[in-house]
């Protein structure tokens, strides 16, 4: 009896998924685990992410997450658990004028892969 | 695919823009159906639908006029310089594959050694030789450290020769010079107001793009400009006499390429040359701007 128990939470566990939310403007949901490669689909700010429980914790720093169709990778720190304050949602008619076109989003989210960023901690 | 998906994106936004309640209401004709809803006794419960569904409505049209302002100062900037990194992708080339230099940490360590802390900035490497180096303002505190792949490369330069180059630069941005001269352009002048016209008029942003543009490959920094960030430089590497000799290692090295290379000829039209800069740093000459 109790190793059905176990059975049963460790299933439960290894299928629950939480959703997370992308928190920058823009976006890639990568194909493999670090910033160069290829993007699978284009995402912008507040594009809620399914993530499974048992990916969590496989790549440093990468999570591997669902987005519609695609699965695929994600740096950690571009999600959150609570819905982003985004700045296309506060600014909606502002940002809606601009018209950005497709190509915009996609080197938008390419400049969050090519940045290094630099932390100077006291 | 991609594009299929991120169109699904934006329809998110249009599809929040309803609640379950209205959608169902929606293409409903009450009117013709009055008598049997009087019959079923059901119309008391229609109306509590539509007055819920109105008070929605008003609630969303408030919502939204409400968010009929320009972005704030605080949070226009930051994305006015990342939009003209994104226009100018094509220009500045630092969308391409390249390895872990090691910089961040490097730098990092000279901000600390020279007391700049609580700081994040965003290093890019752009791989042409229009631009050495520069810094562009986003949040107090941060920003984006534009750095070229051929200017290493040509000079040669060490992590800390690099690393001094960028704090140069980072002093520029504390200067607020690029800001400074873009506010002057008076095209900020929308920016935290609301909306008076029912269209957005956002043709400002492209002027300030191009003026973005002027600045950074044109204007630069003047002298009076590069003479204090020289004397803050002369100020931050007192007490550090190893990143002094490798920040006088790199203006020599810039001021040998000024005379024996066509590369970056648009240095000296961006800032005020090196070998001044070595003479500035001269005991004697340290007292005031000549």
């Amino acid at each position: 009896m109790m190793k059905f128990i176990i059975l049963f939470f460790f299933l439960l566990s290894a299928t629950a998924e939480e959703v997370r939310y992308f928190n920058r403007i823009f976006g890639h949901v990568h194909l493999s685990p670090h910033a160069t490669s290829s993007s699978l689909t284009t995402i912008s700010c507040g594009f809620p992410l399914r993530i499974k429980q048992e990916q969590k914790t496989k790549h440093k720093n990468w999570i591997r997450v669902i987005a519609g169709d695609e699965s695929g990778y994600i740096f950690h720190e571009y999600l959150s658990d609570q819905k982003p304050d985004c700045f296309q949602a506060k600014y909606p008619h502002f940002y809606n004028a601009l018209n950005l076109d497709l190509s915009d989003l996609y080197y938008w989210g390419r400049l969050l892969d090519q940045v290094i960023t630099v932390e100077v901690q006291p | 695919m991609k594009y299929v998906f991120l169109l699904f994106c934006f329809f998110t936004f249009a599809d929040e823009s309803q609640t379950q309640v209205e959608s169902e209401l929606e293409g409903v004709n009450f009117g013709a159906l009055e008598e049997i809803l009087e019959k079923d006794k059901l119309s008391t419960h229609v109306k509590k639908k539509l007055k819920a569904v109105k008070k929605v409505q008003e609630l969303r049209e408030k919502e939204m006029e409400e968010k009929k302002y320009y972005p704030s100062s605080q949070d226009f900037l930051p994305f006015l310089t990342q939009m003209w990194l994104v226009k100018n992708a094509a220009i500045l080339k630092w969308d391409f594959e390249k390895p872990e230099y090691g910089i961040a940490q490097h730098l990092s360590e000279v901000l600390r050694k020279v007391g700049l802390i609580k700081r994040q900035y965003k290093i890019l490497i752009i791989n042409t030789d229009l631009l050495p180096s520069f810094a562009l303002p986003t949040e107090k505190g941060s920003g984006y450290l534009l750095l070229s792949l051929p200017f290493m490369k040509t000079l040669d330069l060490s992590k800390n020769e690099i690393s001094l180059l960028l704090l140069q630069d980072i002093l520029r941005m504390d200067g607020a010079y690029l800001e400074k001269t873009l506010k002057e352009t008076g095209l900020f002048e929308k920016v935290g107001k609301k909306m008076t016209e029912d269209e957005p008029n956002v043709s400002f942003v492209s002027d300030l793009l191009a003026h973005y543009s002027k600045n950074v490959f044109e204007v630069g920094v003047n002298f009076q400009q590069q003479f204090e960030v020289t004397k803050q430089m002369d100020n931050l590497l007192k007490g550090h006499e190893n990143l002094r000799k490798s920040y006088l290692s790199l203006l020599n090295k810039i001021s040998e390429m000024d005379t024996q290379s066509d590369l970056f000829k648009n240095y000296n039209k961006l800032f005020p040359t090196a070998k001044m800069q070595l003479e500035w740093l001269q005991p004697s000459r340290s007292k005031s701007f000549p």
